[in-house]
């Protein structure tokens, strides 16, 4: 009774998390015929912030300024981390890349060229990060700029406080001003969509500029929470900054969140643009391999395609996922079965103490690769000659703690299908 | 090529130009429509009585099966409900068994072989978009049509499978090759805010208020539907009245595609009043 | 005397008329709803007219074969009244015209066997079919007419085949038409007659040649102007030869004019009981056939009148449930009153008494109809099916019948909470469902990310009427509230739009569940709703 229909293809990309997304990007720029396969609704809960490095050493107390410095130590103390298979340019190279995909649907992001900026968050804490939204960028090396802060909160935003900011900020800038602007139309409790939503009002920014001019005596630079709009963001704030005759910024927050959906959004139109075939919520249920090919069943609820692809990037994330799955003492690859790396034991998953500076054991498990990101099995070789794996379910690299997340994503993702392409076009088999 | 038309049961008395344009295209491109005694889709049941909307879309199935026809049908609803319906027959089977005993006593039954498709997705995927470009006699003026994708047909994909539910481009495809323009617009997939018409009706216009808005905001003359419930949201009299500025017309896309065919507007309504400007 | 019947009969008649058209209008005005009307139309349809009430189009398009029967029927009864019944007019046309005369002769038989065979098509589909009818209440409708038409059919060919056999209306005949007595050959045209004309002769005569001869010269001289061959009244003829044993008898008794009292009476019978059976469609179906009440444009707003005379008109023809839209709904609830034909019965029967039940089946047989036109397209007798649907619908909210889902919205949730226990007992767990809300499998993944609130339209633009978002209706599912979770705002105003489900990072089927509430918060308010409208006095 179910639909049944076939799809041939060079490149199939399980996963349409933020490293599938990069990698259906790059997969299609270099003219790839491609076919994306996942959920994609991981990116609400992106904060729009893409890191490379921002701490090394894990118990080192500071973050840090150079990523460069951190990854040459990194490179040699973690020779299986996946930046260590990376020249630092390439992964520059790589945001570049996202940067120019990004700007073409319409989303500008800042590219920092060496040192890491440093965002001031809704927490009131300040975290480095590498390539960062140009509605945010104001609100970067506030202690250096010195400048006289107004944080405006919305009543009704849940996770968004202008006096938590505020008083956290209190050592670095003690002058910090708070406002809450209330919505009339719109008691009770407000999500992030509604607002952003309203910001496509020319009146509700009107009415806004007026609320914060009102405010603004002796202010140099205004902060809000990010949601600005879904779409031509930075057009906002401009405007808002022209209303308003203040510097404006953005501040990102908890999820869900409105600059993870500004990604979104960008990578589906655009993809769909350059006609990469999304399979929206399907799961690849089985797969085989015959004469140089994957045919792989991607299974949704009323259909199942058959899928005949020459190269398969395996982009399908951690747990949450569901790339990775742990029972009572395993953890399994989810799609191939492919040994993933892990704590000999259940009890060396974790420290007892959460907060322990070295992190979590669990958090480094997942696939070991080659320097092109092909699993490797115990003999070192990979298993399948186009099966890459890219993204968070890489080994070794505890993400959350390191901040290299969108960074190891990113790169991974470009250098996999670049190496992919690069292959296929040789025609070589090595 | 023979299909069985299902039409809904809206067509035939709330919006028969709808019925009428969609009929006028189909002779045009050779496709001959097979009128049955299909039953409704069982979409509005679908609130009320689980088994009743399975049912009644699965008897349409064995009503199509007997013939040895696919089902082609110009709402997007009713669309949707027959997708629903397929898998719920097929993953409940107590239900099935209801089913198929209650098909049997009418000498009925169904094996998956006859499928449903909505108009669009039978144009983009069976038909062809360049068979379609062959045959338009007329292009039409540039003119900006901001596009109302229709839930029901979109979401979810899953069970739908009818175009990429984040970022479709069917309809707009479809619509270039008539010479209309195809207007970038945020609220193009989300709901008409027809299901809610009943049940509250301030909800339903106000949703409606702001899609027109939005969309004369994005550059559009016209919003182009393709589903019998959308259009009817679009055209309900309430709006009219209360809108005191222009606003972009609810056009159809069977008209637009019509008129593009070089089908007299005369066939594309029943009261052959179209749009002056498509037929300039 | 026989005119003194005639014209009692007429009388009734139309009294009769006058009495059902007041009855008509004591239903509208007792059904009137008092908003404005300024909406309905009424632009009559005379080309529709005319087809309808001369040939039948309507049903023609519905059933061809039924058609027939019922042409044929139709035709021979219209003969039968205008040419045999209505003779002083038909001699005034024709100069010529006597009963016995060709091609009358001949044709009143044939009307005869026509409306013969209609009426034992209406009773042969009578009972095949009532598994289709299986209304009490349509089962024995029409069959008096129709048991009526047949006896004077009956009679009619009785008595026909009486006057044939009779010895006593020849010699009254041959006295006064002709001067032929014994003398001038009266036994030769006994004989002829007796041969040709199959009369039954108290006493044998001998036939032979030469008789037969002069008797048929003395016919063709006398009778034949009147009389065509016998053969042709084929019907009554094949009684008159079967009469034969017992023809004298019969004879004797004059049967003839026993037969013609009779059949006279059964006649004015018909007339007077015209106005009071089923065939007043007779009048009551071109009277309707021309008018539509309802346009698209008046329908969403109609405060229509139920158009009285038209439920009147309904034959139980039963096309209309044939082509149903909602027949699976049938199927699955056994509701009778989802059907069209069964709908109309129970319409005639709240106006004659409106107490006599609480109208809840007719309200949700009433609710399933999606107006798809499909009855009042094909419905044979012209009645604008689909105004009366919509019309009802207003007089059954009217008289506080409603739809579930409002009297859920009606009440507060805390008090909607309070009788989760007594629903509970009184929920059948036999009805199939999507077998979601039950499962722990399908929500216990929700990590509550709010994503779903926030792409769901409702929240967006109805925050300030809006109780639950769809999050945390799945929260109360959790929390083991599944019918705290059926009485939200939430539940009753979704859109089904599907985003919340579409974007899901752990693929729980929101929108399903959400729909799975709704039919279980639906059945609970209906049980609710009987429990009130039991004890409520309506109006």
């Amino acid at each position: 009774m179910k639909c049944k229909q076939d799809i041939n293809c060079d490149l199939i990309i399980i996963g349409a998390g933020f490293a599938g997304m990069v990698a259906a990007a790059r997969a299609s720029s270099l003219g790839l015929k491609t076919v994306q396969v996942g959920s994609s609704s991981s990116l609400f809960f992106v904060s729009g912030l893409l890191d490379l490095l921002g701490v090394y050493p894990l118990d080192s107390n500071e973050t840090l300024v150079f990523p460069k410095k951190g990854l040459d130590k990194l490179t040699t103390d973690i020779p299986f981390h996946p930046y260590s298979k990376i020249h630092y340019k390439k992964i520059i190279d790589s945001f570049d890349f996202l940067k120019g995909f990004l700007q073409s649907g319409g989303l500008d992001y800042h590219l920092s060229r060496d040192d890491n900026l440093f965002v001031l968050t809704a927490a009131g804490t300040i975290k480095p990060s590498f390539m960062v939204p140009t509605t945010m960028l104001k609100g970067c090396a506030l202690v250096k700029k010195q400048k006289k802060l107004l944080i405006v909160d919305f009543k009704g935003l849940k996770g968004f406080s202008a006096k938590q900011i505020a008083e956290v900020l209190y050592k670095t800038n003690p002058g910090t001003r708070t406002l809450t602007v209330e919505i009339p139309e719109l008691a009770g409790d407000l999500n992030p969509t509604q607002l952003a939503n309203l910001f496509e009002d020319v009146s509700f920014l009107k009415y806004l500029a007026k609320k914060i001019k009102k405010n603004s005596e002796n202010i140099d630079l205004v902060g809000l929470p990010a949601v600005c709009g879904l779409y031509n963001s930075l057009e906002k704030i401009q405007k808002l900054e022209k209303m308003t005759q203040l510097d404006c910024f953005e501040i990102p927050g908890l999820p869900p969140s409105v600059p993870g959906m500004r990604l979104k959004n960008v990578f589906e139109k655009k993809l769909s643009k350059e006609n990469v075939i999304f399979l929206c919520n399907a799961k690849i249920n089985s797969y085989s391999f015959e004469k140089n090919q994957f045919t792989l069943t991607a299974v949704t609820q009323n259909m199942d395609t058959q899928i005949k692809a020459k190269g398969v990037i395996l982009a399908s994330g951690r747990f949450p996922g569901g790339g990775l799955n742990a029972n009572r003492d395993q953890i399994r690859e989810t799609v191939f079965d492919l040994p993933v790396h892990q704590p000999e034991k259940r009890n060396q998953w974790y420290h007892l103490n959460f907060f322990h500076s070295n992190g979590h054991a669990i958090n480094k498990s997942g696939l070991e690769t080659d320097k092109v990101f092909r699993p490797v099995d115990q003999s070192k070789q990979p298993k399948y000659q186009f099966l890459y794996a890219v993204g968070s379910i890489l080994a070794h690299n505890d993400w959350i703690r390191l901040k290299s997340g969108s960074g190891v994503s990113c790169a991974t993702a470009c250098i996999a299908v670049d190496h992919f392409n690069n292959k296929l076009f040789e025609g070589a088999h090595d | 090529m023979k299909l069985a038309y299902f039409p809904g049961c809206k067509i035939p008395f709330y919006l028969k130009d709808y019925g009428i344009s969609f009929e006028a295209i189909m002779r045009k491109l050779d496709i001959e429509l097979i009128k049955l005694p299909f039953n409704c889709c069982g979409y509005p049941a679908r609130s009320k009585n689980f088994e009743v909307s399975v049912l009644s879309s699965i008897r349409n199935y064995a009503l199509a099966r007997k013939y040895d026809l696919d089902i082609i049908t110009p709402c997007k609803c009713c669309f949707g409900q027959f997708k629903h319906a397929t898998y719920w027959y097929d993953h409940n089977k107590d239900l099935k068994k209801k089913i198929d005993s209650l098909l049997n006593r009418e000498g009925l039954f169904w094996d998956g072989s006859t499928q449903i498709d909505h108009m669009l997705s039978f144009f983009y995927n069976k038909f062809g978009i360049n068979e379609i470009a062959k045959r338009i006699q007329k292009k039409l003026p540039g003119k900006k049509i901001a596009v109302q994708y229709g839930c029901h047909a979109l979401r979810p994909f899953s069970i739908t499978g009818f175009d990429n539910p984040y970022a479709p481009k069917m309809f707009e495809a479809l619509l270039d090759v008539t010479g209309v323009i195809p207007v970038e617009w945020s609220k193009s997939t989300e709901c008409c805010g027809s299901p809610a018409f009943d049940s509250n009706p301030k909800l339903s216009f106000k949703i409606l208020q702001n899609k027109i808005k939005t969309a004369s905001e994005a550059g559009a003359d016209y919003i182009c539907t393709a589903c019998t419930h959308c259009q009817m949201q679009y055209e309900t009299e309430q709006f009219k009245k209360q809108s005191n500025h222009h606003h972009p017309t609810p056009l159809l896309f069977t008209q637009i595609l019509g008129a593009a065919l070089g089908i007299n507007k005369n066939k594309l309504s029943e009261k052959g009043d179209l749009t002056p400007i498509l037929f300039e | 005397m026989i005119n003194i019947a005639l014209n009692i009969s007429l009388i009734i008649f139309t009294l009769g008329v006058c009495f059902q058209i007041y009855r008509f209008k004591k239903y509208k005005n007792f059904l009137h709803v008092e908003t404005s009307t300024q909406g309905s139309q009424k632009n009559f349809q005379i080309k529709a007219f005319l087809l309808n009430t001369l040939f039948q189009t309507k049903l023609f398009k519905a059933g061809k074969l039924r058609w027939i029967f019922h042409f044929s029927l139709f035709t021979g009864f219209l003969y039968l009244i205008f040419v045999h019944a209505l003779h002083d007019v038909t001699s005034l046309l024709f100069e010529y015209y006597e009963p016995t005369v060709d091609p009358f002769q001949f044709l009143r038989n044939f009307s005869g066997v026509m409306v013969f065979m209609g009426c034992i098509a209406f009773l042969y589909r009578r009972v095949i079919h009532y598994r289709i009818k299986h209304d009490k209440r349509i089962k024995t409708k029409g069959l008096f007419s129709i048991l009526l038409i047949l006896l004077v059919i009956g009679s009619g060919f009785l008595l026909e085949a009486s006057k044939i056999i009779s010895e006593p209306v020849f010699i009254e005949m041959v006295e006064e038409y002709s001067d032929i007595d014994e003398e001038t050959g009266l036994e030769d045209l006994k004989i002829y007659w007796k041969e040709y004309y199959n009369i039954i002769f108290s006493q044998q005569i001998d036939i032979t040649d030469k008789s037969l001869e002069n008797g048929q010269f003395l016919n063709e001289e006398y009778c034949l102007s009147c009389h065509s061959s016998i053969r042709s009244a084929f019907v009554s003829n094949t009684f008159a030869k079967m009469l034969n044993p017992i023809g004298s008898i019969l004879n004797s008794h004059r049967l003839d004019s026993k037969l013609s009292i009779i059949h006279y009476i059964l006649c004015l019978l018909l007339l007077a009981c015209f106005p009071f059976s089923r065939l007043f469609h007779v009048l009551l179906i071109p009277f309707i056939t021309g008018q539509k009440n309802i346009t698209k444009e008046t329908s969403n707003t109609s405060k229509g009148i139920i158009p009285s005379t038209a439920l009147f008109a309904c034959t139980n023809c039963g096309y209309c449930s044939r082509v149903c839209s909602v027949y699976p709904n049938y199927q699955i609830t056994g509701n009778k009153d989802v059907l069209p034909h069964s709908k109309i019965e129970s319409v005639k029967a709240m106006i004659k008494d409106v107490s006599s039940e609480n109208w809840e089946r007719l309200y949700q047989g009433n609710s399933e109809c999606t107006m798809c036109h499909n009855c009042t397209d094909i419905c044979p007798s012209g009645i604008d099916l689909q105004c009366l649907w919509v019309a009802l619908d207003t007089k059954l909210v009217q008289m506080r019948h409603c739809e579930n889902i409002r009297s859920v919205k009606d009440i507060p949730l805390n008090e909607w909470a309070k009788n989760e226990n007594t629903i509970e007992s009184l929920l059948s767990k036999d009805e199939m469902t999507s077998n979601l809300a039950d499962k722990a499998e399908a929500f216990e993944k929700c990590v509550q990310c709010t994503i779903c609130t926030n792409v769901c339209p409702v929240v967006e633009y109805n925050s300030n009427q809006n109780d639950m978002t769809p999050q945390q209706v799945m929260n109360l599912l959790r929390l083991g509230k599944k019918h705290l979770a059926t009485g939200t705002r939430m539940v009753w105003s979704c859109l089904t739009c599907y985003s919340c489900q579409e974007h899901c990072p752990q693929q729980i089927r929101v929108t399903d569940i959400i729909l799975e509430l709704r039919n279980s918060g639906e059945k609970s308010a209906g049980i609710i709703n009987k429990t009130q409208t039991n004890t409520e006095v309506h109006i």
